[in-house]
């Protein structure tokens, strides 16, 4: 009886375990499914399998690339976003593999390239800041002037209280001669930073270029005050005394950044001209 | 040509070039600025990885918008 029994409870122990694991089985493999890395595809449509294959290349040549681009292999990153652009990523993977190959080709001294890439990129993302950043460089660095002008402009008008923005406008119109615009940006950006002994420098060259010389005076002081052994800013404080005629404070000017300048152009150029103040004392 | 003569003659072409050099240098101070003492160019920024500009991790495009100098990674000059 008690055999019988035994043998009874064992039959439904093994039911119960048995329905147990097959109502287990059927909620687990949702929750396997949720926590898989990898996504897998759930069909087998051609157009699904293939868009899955590209978004998969595109990332791992985003990886390459930008590995590349660390190592400064400027021609391997630039095949690898190359590559990305021939297969017509959306955005933002589109301007984002413009703005990546730019910097390859700038790696690489193909600036004339990097520009069409970072010009290529704000096309497809008008409000890509660091695009933009990027091209005013590069068209600086080619001396296209115009390019770079208008470029500059765009950053401006996109990100008005951007530093980088306005010190880039600046520098252009600097080298344009457009000395009034140059004098204006690094004014707001003395403003903003009054306490950058380059900023005041470089408002200091605009007005010395607009022959504001007591205006630059003030702002080399001003620089100096901030950094006592920015030699750049004592050299062409130097200058500006010279052509206000003050040629002992000049020759002083000229000394000390002699003596401070880490630079051997700034330190040349510093005992050439104490050296020509004295020898036509 | 007398040896002396000669060297005479090559100290005097020395000097006048020399005080020509300097006469240069002091009379035209704002080309001197111009070329010399321009400020740099800054730096390009740096990659941006698949998710693009938008991410709130982008360091270039917050650079590319920051307002104070040393945000911006423009050129800190003062070491020259």
């Amino acid at each position: 009886m008690a055999l019988r029994q035994g043998r009874l409870l064992v039959r439904m122990l093994a039911v119960f375990v048995s329905a147990l694991v097959f109502f287990v089985a059927q909620r687990a493999t949702p929750f396997a499914q949720m926590y898989q890395p990898t996504p897998s595809a759930k069909s087998t449509d051609p157009a699904t399998l293939q868009n899955l294959a590209v978004a998969t290349e595109i990332h791992k040549r985003f990886a390459l690339g930008l590995r590349a681009l660390e190592l400064h292999e400027g021609a391997r990153a630039a095949g690898e976003f190359t590559r990305i652009l021939a297969l017509h990523p959306k955005e933002p993977q589109g301007s984002t593999a413009h703005y990546d190959l730019g910097l390859a080709q700038a790696q690489l001294g193909h600036l004339a390239q990097a520009q069409t890439e970072f010009k290529a990129a704000i096309e497809l993302d008008p409000g890509f800041l660091a695009a933009m950043a990027n091209l005013v460089v590069v068209a600086l660095g080619r001396n296209d002037l115009a390019a770079a002008r208008a470029a500059a402009d765009l950053f401006l008008q996109r990100a008005p209280g951007s530093a980088r923005a306005l010190y880039s406008r600046g520098l252009v119109a600097l080298r344009t001669g457009d000395v009034a615009t140059a004098q204006a940006d690094f004014a707001r950006l003395t403003q903003v930073n009054p306490a950058s002994a380059t900023a005041h420098y470089t408002l200091a060259v605009a007005h010395i270029q607009a022959n504001a010389l007591a205006e630059g005076e003030r702002e080399l002081r001003l620089a100096l005050d901030r950094s006592p052994s920015y030699a750049a800013a004592r050299l062409a404080l130097g200058t500006v005394l010279l052509r206000l005629g003050r040629r002992d404070e000049a020759r002083e000017a000229f000394e000390l950044a002699a003596r401070d300048s880490n630079d051997p152009a700034i330190r040349n150029l510093a005992v050439s001209m104490r050296d020509s103040i004295a020898g036509t004392h | 040509m007398p040896v002396r003569l000669f060297v005479c003659l090559c100290l005097l072409l020395a000097s006048a070039t020399a005080g020509g050099l300097g006469f240069a240098v002091a009379a035209a101070p704002s080309t001197i600025t111009d070329v010399v003492l321009a400020p740099a160019a800054p730096e390009m920024l740096g990659p941006i990885e698949e998710a693009g500009r938008a991410g709130w991790a982008c360091v270039p495009e917050h650079v590319a918008e920051a307002k104070g100098w040393n945000d911006a990674h423009l050129p800190v000059e003062t070491t020259k």
